[in-house]
């Protein structure tokens, strides 16, 4: 039969054939799920009964009526902050990595290292760290005689955000390095030459010649770490979950105990959706801001 | 560019056949799982309709087949839950029971649930009541109705959908040698008692009572002495009459208002916020800290952590100075049987069993639900020498956890806002958060 067919048809067949199976598991394990909870976002639904009502918009009313909601989204601007800062610092470390430094390989092993450490690994080892009583901060802090900075760093809700925020700093900076390092090799040299023999100095090549050249990176970069910080879940969810008093409780904690603590699928579904937008928003804004300054 | 698409292309395919693999793997491990429950649930299903035509209920001897037990005791399933089945299968020859601990219990079988694949034997998870029926088997026909502890909190038009594996008293859990060191005699008798034990054991540099605020759930206990001063267990639930449930001279003011005193004077742990269950039960056993409010099951943790069990105390909690005691019980996670069943029979033997014969209240020196059990534990008997009014818990009823999902309130979280807040601003801001949510839920309906 396939002599029957024309090259053409023959061609077709055998590209559809070959898409068939990615898109299948495409369409099940990405498009179902999407498109299912965007359905549940309208309805009410307790998660495991077999009935679910319609509730129109009344899920999408509550996720902007509820003032705890945004109190918690607004912990993630403390993330982001850091993030930011977080992004600040990478590049600072691969402009000096990558300068012909001694030892310029082992400090970015080092730097690199809790990238790739596990969450909840990363998640324990601060948990001692910080910890009031036991904590090895807190017990450097007494021994140099500052007794009074060692505060409870979980149990304080005015603290509590930024030093999760300094544990992702500490975990993702590695990565912001790692690509950081990796654009300004690819600038290239002799552009750099040509500016210092003109006479620029050391901070004008920089300011002037690598960074712009390198703006494209610097938006992947800010990209990847709005999504993480406007998405984080881990770290709270592991070190403090959402305490002291729900000072670090998160958008996604908050969507996670809406669904599994209080039953509530429909709402946590329209939050879900809420944060998806929430995060094309800042992006677009990011996009927006980082346009403008590349022209 | 050209290598590019070709690596791209590879990589797809590669990862589409990875993906292919994996789903096969799946289908066929389920297949294999699906065939295996159907297999001796056929056999069951024959076994089961034979018994009942044959001789009625009473189908002792002609138990066979397989059943699947889900169990959230995951430390426990290699060792002395598989000793019970063991036993439960060496009385039943022909029968097999499966074990499966699961870790996130409650998560996966909330999952199962909604894909009406429940194991045969289960811990109850809850659903609303007039769900029941929909997902589990009555379990009256054990005869054990009468004799149980909460028969009536997982049951719904009369009949009894679940059956506690335990009940665990809550009382003031206190080491001997931390009492002694601090130049106690004896427990505190009276609630002004309490407050100046206390005072002695700061002073001799012991946590006088531990909370294990950090993990939240420890603080549940607390609100029992509300209900001591309510004078039943049906606050909670009484809620739905008011739309002011929490006043600072109510019982839910009196009665978090003992903690919260404590809190005040720093009779809690120094840093609350970073006290854990794990570090609380270390320094429990140490002398670190004296007492806490806990449930009798904490007794053997307390052991597993090197105090002697002669060392540890169990009194009920003196919640005012009249010298009159209440105690509060407290149901565990339920057996269930699964309404989809293919062995009913069998599971309900299997229930029957755990609950009468395994041995598991001693073992783990925990209180049968069995009314007439005699307790062995000096703990226990110490308690009851105060002769102590108890107190049954409450199933929450259907409408005020509608309510509570809607304000979406974390009991432990209120108990914690009002141990370190300020008890009225806490209860005025929950007192709105409940009457909005109140009058949202019954407008819905």
């Amino acid at each position: 039969m396939p002599g029957n067919l024309s090259y053409r048809q023959q061609k077709n067949l055998l590209i559809v054939l070959f898409l068939l199976v990615p898109l299948a598991l495409l369409a099940m394990f990405s498009l179902y799920p999407a498109f299912y909870l965007i359905y549940l976002s309208f309805m009410t639904w307790d998660g495991f009964s077999p009935e679910k009502t319609w509730a129109g918009l009344a899920n999408y009313k509550e996720v902007f009526h509820n003032r705890e909601i945004w109190a918690a989204f607004s912990h993630n601007f403390v993330y982001l902050g850091w993030g930011l800062f977080q992004n600040a610092l990478g590049l600072l470390f691969a402009l000096l990595l990558n300068s012909r430094m001694k030892g310029r390989n082992a400090y970015r092993v080092v730097l690199f290292m809790p990238y790739i450490m596990n969450g909840v690994a990363v998640a324990y080892m601060f948990n001692y760290v910080f910890n009031s009583e036991y904590g090895s901060l807190n017990t450097l802090l007494h021994g140099v005689g500052l007794d009074s900075w060692a505060i409870s760093w979980f149990g304080s809700p005015k603290f509590v955000n930024h030093v999760l925020g300094f544990i992702t700093l500490w975990k993702f900076m590695g990565l912001n390095m790692v690509i950081y390092l990796a654009a300004l090799q690819s600038v290239p040299s002799e552009i750099v030459e040509a500016a210092r023999i003109d006479g620029a100095s050391r901070a004008q090549a920089i300011l002037h010649v690598i960074l712009p050249n390198i703006t494209k990176v610097i938006e992947l970069n800010l990209f990847l770490t709005i999504i993480g910080t406007l998405e984080i879940f881990d770290l709270p969810f592991l070190l403090t979950d959402g305490g002291p008093l729900g000072a670090s409780e998160t958008f996604l904690t908050m969507t996670m105990s809406t669904a599994f603590k209080f039953n509530n699928f429909g709402m946590a579904s329209a939050m879900s959706i809420t944060l998806i937008a929430a995060v094309i928003v800042v992006l677009g804004i990011q996009r927006f801001v980082t346009r403008r300054w590349g022209e | 560019m050209k290598k590019t698409i070709t690596l791209g292309l590879t990589m797809t395919l590669g990862a589409g056949l990875l993906a292919a693999c994996g789903s096969s793997e799946n289908n066929s491990d389920a297949s294999a799982s699906a065939s295996d429950s159907a297999q001796p649930s056929a056999s069951a299903g024959s076994s089961a309709g034979a018994s009942p035509s044959a001789s009625g209920a009473d189908g002792g001897s002609q138990l066979k087949g397989t059943i699947t037990w889900a169990t959230h005791r995951t430390e426990l399933v290699d060792t002395d839950l598989k000793k019970y089945v063991d036993a439960f299968e060496a009385k039943y020859p022909g029968t097999e029971v499966k074990i499966e601990g699961l870790k996130d219990y409650e998560q996966t079988i909330r999952v199962r649930m909604a894909a009406d694949e429940l194991p045969d034997v289960l811990s109850l998870v809850e659903t609303t009541k007039a769900d029941l029926p929909k997902f589990y088997e009555p379990l009256d026909d054990l005869g054990l109705d009468d004799d149980i502890y909460f028969k009536d909190f997982n049951a719904y038009q009369g009949k009894v959908y679940g059956i506690t594996q335990q009940v665990a008293i809550n009382g003031l859990l206190y080491n001997k040698k931390a009492f002694e060191k601090a130049g106690i005699a004896a427990p505190p008798k009276t609630l002004d008692e309490l407050f100046a034990d206390a005072d002695k054991l700061k002073a001799a540099g012991i946590v006088p009572m531990a909370t294990a605020f950090k993990d939240a759930w420890t603080m549940q206990y607390w609100t029992d002495p509300a209900e001591f001063i309510y004078g039943n267990t049906g606050l909670r639930n009484d809620k739905i009459k008011t739309d002011t449930p929490f006043t600072v001279d109510g019982a839910y003011g009196q009665g978090l208002g003992i903690l919260k005193q404590l809190f005040d004077k720093g009779d809690l742990e120094k840093d609350v916020y970073s006290a854990t269950w794990d570090q609380t039960q270390k320094d429990l056993a140490s002398g670190k800290a004296a007492m806490m409010y806990i449930g009798n099951w904490a007794i053997s943790n307390l052991v597993s952590n090197g105090l002697s069990l002669d060392d540890i105390g169990f009194v009920p909690l003196p919640y005012d100075n009249s010298g009159t005691y209440k105690g509060m019980m407290r149901n565990d996670w339920a057996y269930a049987v699964s309404a989809n069943s293919k062995n009913k029979e069998l599971a309900k033997a299997f229930v029957k069993f755990m609950i009468e014969e395994s041995g598991d209240y001693a073992d783990h020196m925990i209180i049968s639900p069995l009314k007439d059990q005699k307790q062995s534990l000096t703990q226990i008997t110490d308690f009851m020498s105060y002769n102590p009014q108890m107190m049954e818990a409450q199933a929450v009823s259907e409408d005020v956890t509608a309510v509570e999902n809607k304000m979406q309130f974390d009991p432990f979280k209120f108990v914690q806002e009002v141990t370190v807040g300020k008890m009225q601003d806490v209860f005025d801001s929950y007192n709105k958060k409940w009457a909005a949510a109140k009058a949202s839920v019954a407008k819905g309906k």
